[in-house]
């Protein structure tokens, strides 16, 4: 049985019918997506494959109920994060982040594109920094505001399927994003020369007035 | 219209949704304010950057991981056991299941190894509760024989002072160039926890003339070898000839006596020939006869378990 001849629905079928090697199917078509997002939200490999782990078990176990209303990425997404919370309830004890570690490991653990001759090695450096910086911010975020910058900026994710995954109104998504992304953006604040903007450049404070004629930029 | 109004507009201007009407209202804005046009540049970073953040690497024990976790779900599922109602399922059952596949225990008293299992799956706490717990952990490592629901069961408990990567690997083999050890577990142990294994489901391989199992313990560059017998009831006096290295010796004495006995070798290879010629005595007694002009001592560290230290 070849995966990609059969679509999530179909592999699902079988598998309702007592066919174990879909569900295996299943497993291997999105255990990425389904480790990536968890490494984002653990930031930590070993947590991120627990988290994975039982989010295919929890599958195994409510697959058959799948209705198919919301796709099964939606639905996994969803699992990931019950998994996740799951997991943080249980550790509680565990620091939010092991930054420490985490960079130790960034050589084995994530895929940093080589340098390209072609490429300015001092723009390569800035990059990686920029990166870490990105990383660090969001490690920051409490679990709530990290799961909605992961899955909008990161994972891609419409503001409809995060609601359907969360179970919000879309409204609720969108302010929700949003008092992430401020939180996200004041994080980055001490680090605005590293993305080629200038730090006295945030110091002054948003106009209240209309807007007072000045040096005419184009932004696009 | 005001800055602010402007602002909950940008995300949307960025995203490309806005309509047309307000899309140039935010346009016309931004060419004149300063502080809008920093604040999108702002935002600008989340949109354009974090995309382009670099994937994780998949391990490559992942899909073994999920597997094995998968198989004890299968299992539970065909027994009709609801491994979920008490949620989490303790992470150390999964190897301990596939050990006890892969001795075949389960097709010969499934009923026993389930007993035995049955804690580790259904309670956070999978033995009866350890003795409370002190505030702040010490470096330790033991195996007591515990009962869980009427069998004598080993459980290895292990905590670190520092974060550990530790690993437990056995085999049934004594010779290590024989041995294939297999994982028991393996991970991180941090100072504020305390690994609680319990050992059920490890039998000898019948092929083999040992009678119990070896465990291999490596905790950081820290290596330790336990003995650990088949049999949990001790044996009080033994008679006992022995002639040959010292591990051979050690895990004679340990099948004999039904004891654990941890090994901290001073070098990994280090295994020196030994001669021991006792009649009716006490474990204490045969070990410190054995050790006798080796560099060795040994002490009794818990009930049932004898470490072997360095002088």
């Amino acid at each position: 049985m070849n995966e990609h001849h059969y679509s999530d629905l179909q592999l699902i079928e079988r598998f309702r019918q007592g066919d174990q090697v879909a569900f295996d199917l299943l497993v291997h078509r999105y255990e990425k997506i389904v480790y990536r997002y968890a490494y984002r939200l653990t930031q930590n490999p070993e947590d991120a494959a627990e988290v994975a782990s039982e989010t295919f078990v929890r599958m195994y176990r409510s697959l058959k109920n799948f209705r198919g209303e919301a796709s099964l990425s939606t639905w996994l997404y969803r699992i990931v994060n019950n998994a996740f919370f799951d997991w943080r309830k249980r550790t509680p004890s565990r620091p939010t982040t092991s930054l420490e570690i985490y960079l130790e490991e960034e050589a084995t653990h994530l895929e940093r594109p080589l340098v390209n001759p072609t490429v300015d090695l001092e723009e390569h450096v800035l990059q990686q920094e920029r990166w870490r910086v990105l990383e660090e911010a969001i490690a920051k975020l409490p679990d709530y505001q990290r799961i909605m910058i992961v899955m909008f900026h990161l994972e891609d994710r419409s503001y409809e399927e995060i609601a359907k995954t969360m179970n919000l109104p879309l409204g609720t998504v969108k302010s929700r994003l949003n008092r992430a992304r401020q939180a996200l953006k004041e994080l980055l604040k001490p680090h605005l020369e590293l993305f080629g903007l200038e730090g006295s450049l945030m110091d002054s404070e948003v106009g209240e007035t209309d807007a007072v004629p000045s040096n005419p930029e184009v932004i696009e | 219209m005001r800055c602010p109004q402007i602002q909950k507009l940008l995300n949307e201007y960025l995203e490309g949704s806005l309509e047309r009407a307000s899309r140039e209202v935010v346009q016309a804005h931004l060419q004149q304010c300063a502080a809008c046009r920093r604040e999108l540049a702002l935002l600008n970073i989340l949109y354009r950057e974090l995309p382009r953040l670099p994937e994780p690497k998949l391990p490559p024990q992942l899909g073994a991981q999920i597997q094995a976790r998968l198989q004890v779900e299968r299992w539970a599922s065909r027994q009709g056991i609801p491994l979920w109602k008490s949620g989490w399922v303790w992470a150390t059952a999964v190897p301990l299941f596939i050990l006890a596949f892969s001795l075949g225990a389960f097709s010969a008293r499934p009923d026993g190894i389930l007993n035995a299992l049955m804690p580790s799956l259904f309670s956070p706490k999978p033995v009866p509760s350890p003795p409370p717990t002190p505030p702040r952990m010490e470096k330790s490592l033991q195996i007591e024989w515990r009962n869980v629901k009427g069998q004598r069961v080993p459980v290895l408990i292990a905590s670190e002072i520092k974060p550990t990567v530790v690993s437990l690997s056995w085999s049934t083999e004594t010779r290590e160039e024989n041995a294939s050890p297999q994982v028991l577990w393996q991970g991180v142990l941090n100072p504020e926890q305390k690994l609680v294994l319990p050992l059920v489901g490890l039998k000898k391989d019948p092929l083999s003339h040992s009678d119990g199992v070896i465990l291999w313990w490596q905790a950081g560059k820290e290596k330790r070898t336990l003995f650990l017998p088949t049999h949990s009831a001790p044996i009080q006096r033994a008679t006992l000839h022995l002639r040959g290295s010292l591990k051979k010796a050690l895990w004679a004495v340990a099948a004999q006596y039904r004891v654990v006995i941890e090994w901290q070798p001073i070098a990994p290879d280090d295994n020196p020939m030994v001669v021991l010629a006792v009649e009716e005595v006490g474990v204490e007694k045969a070990l410190e006869a054995l050790l006798e002009g080796t560099p060795y001592r040994s002490l009794q560290k818990a009930p049932g378990h004898w470490l072997v230290y360095p002088e």
